[in-house]
């Protein structure tokens, strides 16, 4: 199936910014599927209203309805995402190719992300908001700001805060923070 | 001493001048809750690292395949059946029966219909089935045996009938097909499939037919009248094309 122009230019302003919102999503859905579904949930509301994009940040643009899909999602679960399940996908990632040196290494990695990502879910909800749209999606404080409607600053100190608490949480549980 | 939070923010987001940014790197010798402050959040960030990554591979596509069909739909369906060019390697004998004379599963269906109904897909995403809600478990024992059939297949299984599968009293024949150097898992059963609880509907399809993924598994349902012959077909692709495999099969 050939792809129309409108489609064509829908996807390349907006697929290099997949590894970012599928980061989000990633943290605001309870497993990977449902993060899959989100994802692509966004992507076709965004080609949507693509006509009415004009410019500015594409990946803040697709962030900002990423999270939405996600808050609908949450109000009508009348919930809150509050932990995100062992994903042994997540944990030992299909493909990996890791040989026998390397495997102590590796199972290291992923049982570190895999503390990283439930310390995350501990966090104080407007904190955890801050750093997934800040340091895993990759959107500026201003752009999160008008995101989640909060001055800039609020923003900065809400990552900072869990940040803060974050490497907390992981010292407390053994996990060295100054891996590379 | 408690400092102000704001000039470590400043300092920490670089918005501190030179003449600033040394006398706050002078101030962080003598203080120790902004060097406890600045090292924390520097831990914070480095510990993020381990969360970003590329998504998954195969979500480009998937997402681009969503696009595709939700634009063609959008100006009005047009579905060409020859645009496919699914090709099994190898695939089973096909003729009818398949449950209990062990040949490959056929089906007479209305291909086009089908097809028609897996490009109006795309409509029934962009309607916000992420969530949507069935009234089934969230997945039935003979969908969660064929699943795990499917799992554990990888991508090279070789071509060929499977195993008998009992679920819930329902019994299942499996058969392994390879299309375009992908596995593809057909069951079938002269009951039907019960449909999960997060199912894509099929419009212009019967009300018996729905898809959903799981994982990186797509499903499509075609339902048939009790008595007859009822398929899952269960691959690693996209769960829109999975009519289309289903077509170029021979099994629709």
């Amino acid at each position: 199936m050939k792809l129309s122009d409108s489609e064509r230019a829908f996807l390349e302003a907006t697929l290099p910014h997949l590894d970012a919102v599928h980061a989000a999503a990633r943290r605001l859905c309870p497993d990977r599927s449902r993060a899959e579904d989100l994802v692509q949930e966004t992507y076709l509301r965004a080609f949507v209203g693509f006509s009415d994009y004009r410019g500015g940040s594409a990946r803040a643009w697709l962030t900002t309805i990423c999270l939405n899909v996600a808050r609908g999602e949450w109000r009508r679960q009348s919930r809150r995402v509050t932990e995100a399940p062992l994903d042994i996908d997540e944990v030992w990632p299909h493909g990996s190719g890791a040989g026998a040196a390397d495997v102590a290494r590796t199972a290291q990695a992923n049982i570190d992300r895999e503390a990283v990502s439930r310390a995350l879910t501990k966090l104080p909800e407007e904190q955890r908001l801050a750093i997934v749209l800040m340091d895993l999606a990759g959107n500026t404080a201003s752009e999160v700001a008008a995101m989640v409607g909060a001055p800039r600053g609020t923003v900065l100190a809400r990552a900072h805060r869990g940040r803060r608490k974050l490497a907390q949480l992981l010292g407390a549980q053994g996990v060295d923070c100054d891996m590379p | 001493m408690t400092c102000p939070e704001e000039r470590i923010l400043a300092f920490l987001d670089g918005e501190l001048t030179g003449t600033q940014a040394r006398d706050f790197d002078a101030h962080l010798l003598t203080c120790e809750s902004c060097w406890k402050a600045v090292q924390e959040d520097r831990a914070g960030r480095l510990a993020l690292d381990l969360l970003r990554g590329a998504a998954p591979v195969g979500l480009a596509d998937r997402v681009a395949m969503a696009v595709q069909l939700a634009g063609s739909t959008s100006e009005g369906p047009v579905v060409d059946p020859g645009i496919r060019e699914h090709r099994p390697v190898a695939t089973p004998s096909a003729s009818s029966g398949a449950k209990r004379s062990g040949h490959a599963p056929t089906r007479s269906r209305r291909p086009a219909l089908i097809l028609a109904a897996a490009a109006a897909v795309a409509v029934v995403v962009a309607g916000g089935w992420w969530g949507a809600r069935g009234s089934g478990p969230l997945e039935p024992p003979q969908v969660a045996a064929v699943l795990a059939a499917a799992q554990s297949m990888g991508r090279d299984h070789a071509p060929g009938r499977g195993p008998e599968i009992v679920a819930h009293d329902q019994l299942i024949a499996v058969w392994y097909y390879r299309v375009e150097g992908q596995s593809v898992l057909v069951a079938t059963s002269e009951q039907q499939f019960p449909m999960p609880a997060h199912p894509m509907r099929l419009p212009g399809s019967t009300a018996s037919d729905w898809m959903a993924t799981k994982g990186r598994l797509g499903i499509y349902c075609a339902n048939a009248p009790v008595g007859h012959e009822s398929m899952l077909v269960v691959a690693a692709m996209p769960v829109a094309e999975l009519p289309h495999v289903a077509a170029d099969l021979h099994l629709l």
